[in-house]
């Protein structure tokens, strides 16, 4: 289950929101594009970005939020989160995580940590069980 | 080799600089059945901000945090 099929199974009924966060791996950080573990990450994500610096104002951040949807075609629209972080921290959401949260405004579901908790698969069931 | 030893250098300094902000983080973020914290961000295109709470009442949310790499 991706999250392009996700959302075109349930935006109609769910609002999707995309919010783009600092990057995990720019060229100058923690870089996946080097040697043997960067050819090992590209074929397991080739979706992703290997050339990315990390943006500097939030100018350059909404450029590469651009360039991230155009490449992802996920067709979910983007939000920006600023330069202080504030959003990406209060859902200690870095370097990637999946929520639910219901009409009430409470959480429904709260991914774990990603990378490895981010499981669409777990946000589609919980989709499921708060629609029916 | 060089740069593999590189890496696994690199990786092991961000690792460790990388749990310490999720351990701190998580700490606070939302659990089921909490209020999910508000925000009110711009799309990419500037025309228009949104707020999560715009949709209370109105549609569940689905929220997907992520970056380009």
């Amino acid at each position: 289950m991706s999250l392009r099929e996700l959302y075109e199974r349930y935006h109609e009924r769910v609002q999707f929101l995309t919010v783009y966060i600092r990057e995990a791996h720019p060229v100058d950080g923690w870089w996946f594009g080097e040697g043997l573990p960067g050819w090992l990450v590209r074929k397991r994500m080739p979706m992703a970005a290997y050339d990315v610096y990390d943006p500097q104002d939030f100018e350059e951040r909404r450029a590469v939020a651009g360039e991230c949807e155009a490449s992802l075609k996920y067709g979910i629209p983007t939000l920006v989160d600023g330069m202080d972080d504030r959003v990406s921290e209060a859902y200690a959401a870095k370097p990637t995580r999946l929520y639910l949260v219901g009409e009430d405004g409470r959480v429904v579901y709260a991914g774990e940590l990603g990378p490895w908790g981010f499981k669409p698969k777990e946000l589609e069931e919980a989709i499921e069980e708060y629609l029916a | 080799m060089g740069s593999n030893i590189n890496f696994i250098k690199k990786t092991l300094f961000y690792k460790k600089e990388f749990n310490q902000w999720q351990q701190k983080f998580d700490a606070f973020a939302p659990k089921v059945g909490d209020q999910a914290p508000d925000f009110e961000l711009q799309y990419i295109n500037a025309e228009k901000d949104a707020r999560l709470s715009d949709y209370k009442g109105v549609k569940p949310v689905a929220l997907i945090f992520g970056s380009f790499t």
